[in-house]
């Protein structure tokens, strides 16, 4: 494999990381924990974790599979933590009693209304959606990162479809459609 | 559904994720973060041998010790040449005290001017500009860096002082949080008083002001304490920021 960041030292290859993946580790961040503070939180430990590590790093995967291992884990370890829970109650309440037109306005563009129904998705689901469809990695690959099984893999992805369906579905109904 | 979910990233990345991106800031935050775990680091190369140490110098004491105790029965050490050698103990006159002691103010006001008045762009520039770094041995250096401050804060430290400063102590970081958040720092006053029970302690009380993008002015009380050097007389051995009333949260936030 041709490592484009081979002759820089440790910072620069930093650098040059962030640079190239920031925001893919971000977004990947923000679709598991659904709040930006957290997802910028989350990035800067990532690349940090990631700086402290990047002498084992030994070109087994490619620089982004390593990096979306590094934050998949850790946005799971935000999700596990009492804080997270106590803030998403809040954000929760937040979200319910101040609904922006524009917010409406745009959510019956198609996308993204694709895309909120995604986030809306339980974590099991959600996370295999978005790293088979939205990050482009193959089922094997998504087993390994995920240490579960392929078959799983693929049984949790057609039942993430399934139940996008009949969110869409349902939502259609809701409003008239 | 499937062909809903092709081109996923486009489709989100236009919308729900749109607002979401790694900016300069988060990756400032990141260097910033590591380049202080570092400093840390290098500040303490002996603690691994430090036990070591411990043992090596217990032995030494004991074994010293007893060379003391049978030179003393032997009457070796006891002659009469050394008795004469006991000098008057040393003392400063009143008035020389209380020069050193404005003096010892002075060098710590100094500094608080020093690291209040900024961000000071030059120092900063040498900081995080990596063409001052270069590797050696695998160790980062940055010849530049460590010379100004030697200029800077030199002659008010003594060597180890300084760099535990530096590298410990939060020294120059003030200057970091203001020029990443973009803050004026300025420094007004200090109230330095020495200690009543050990005459090498000073304690500070520095008022601070910041302000950002032309609005109002805001100052807080920075305390901390000094310990002047015994060995190398009016340079300053120990230098720590105690409460800030939470400045550098804010110059962060």
């Amino acid at each position: 494999m041709i490592d484009p960041a081979e002759n820089l030292n440790r910072e620069e290859k930093l650098k040059w990381l962030m640079n190239a993946y920031g925001n893919d580790v971000i977004r990947l961040a923000f679709t598991y924990l659904k709040q930006k503070e957290l997802a910028e939180d989350v990035a800067q430990d990532v690349f940090i974790k990631c700086y402290e590590k990047m002498d084992s790093f030994r070109n087994e995967s490619s620089y982004k599979t390593w990096l979306i291992r590094i934050t998949v884990n850790r946005c799971k370890d935000v999700l596990r933590s009492w804080h997270y829970k106590n803030m998403y109650i809040t954000n929760f309440f937040k979200q319910q009693t101040v609904p922006s037109l524009d917010y409406q306005v745009i959510e019956n563009q198609e996308n993204e209304l694709i895309a909120k129904h995604i986030l809306k998705l339980t974590i099991k689901y959600r996370e295999i959606i978005i790293l088979f469809y939205y990050q482009d990695l193959s089922i094997e690959e998504v087993s390994d990162l995920l240490k579960i099984n392929a078959n799983t893999v693929k049984t949790r992805l057609h039942r993430g479809r399934q139940k996008l369906k009949e969110s869409l579905e349902g939502e259609g109904t809701i409003h008239g459609k | 559904m499937e062909n809903k979910l092709e081109n996923l990233k486009e489709k989100m990345d236009k919308t729900v994720l749109k607002d979401v991106y790694f900016d300069d800031k988060h990756a400032r935050h990141v260097l910033n973060t590591i380049k202080k775990s570092e400093f840390k680091k290098r500040e303490f190369p002996l603690k691994n041998k430090f036990n070591a140490l411990l043992s090596v110098s217990v032995v030494s004491i004991l074994f010293l010790g007893i060379i003391y105790f049978v030179g003393i029965q032997l009457n070796l050490l006891d002659g009469p040449e050394r008795r004469p050698a006991g000098e008057p103990k040393e003392t400063l006159p009143l008035k020389e005290e209380a020069a050193s002691i404005e003096e010892n103010k002075e060098a710590i006001k100094k500094i608080l001017e020093l690291e209040f008045t900024g961000p000071d762009e030059k120092l900063m520039d040498l900081m995080w500009n990596p063409k001052y770094k270069t590797v050696v041995n695998g160790q980062e250096e940055n010849k530049e860096f460590d010379q100004y401050i030697e200029e800077k804060y030199g002659p008010y430290f003594t060597e180890s002082g300084l760099q535990s400063f530096i590298a410990a102590f939060g020294g120059t970081q003030y200057h970091t949080f203001a020029y990443n958040s973009e803050y004026q720092l300025s420094f007004k006053d200090a109230m330095i008083e020495q200690n009543e029970n050990n005459p090498r302690l000073f304690t500070f009380i520095a008022k601070v002001g910041y302000q950002k993008n032309g609005e109002e002015e805001k100052t807080v009380n920075v305390e901390g304490k000094v310990l002047i050097s015994t060995e190398e007389k009016g340079k300053i051995g120990e230098f720590q920021y105690g409460n800030d009333e939470g400045l550098s949260d804010k110059l962060r936030e």
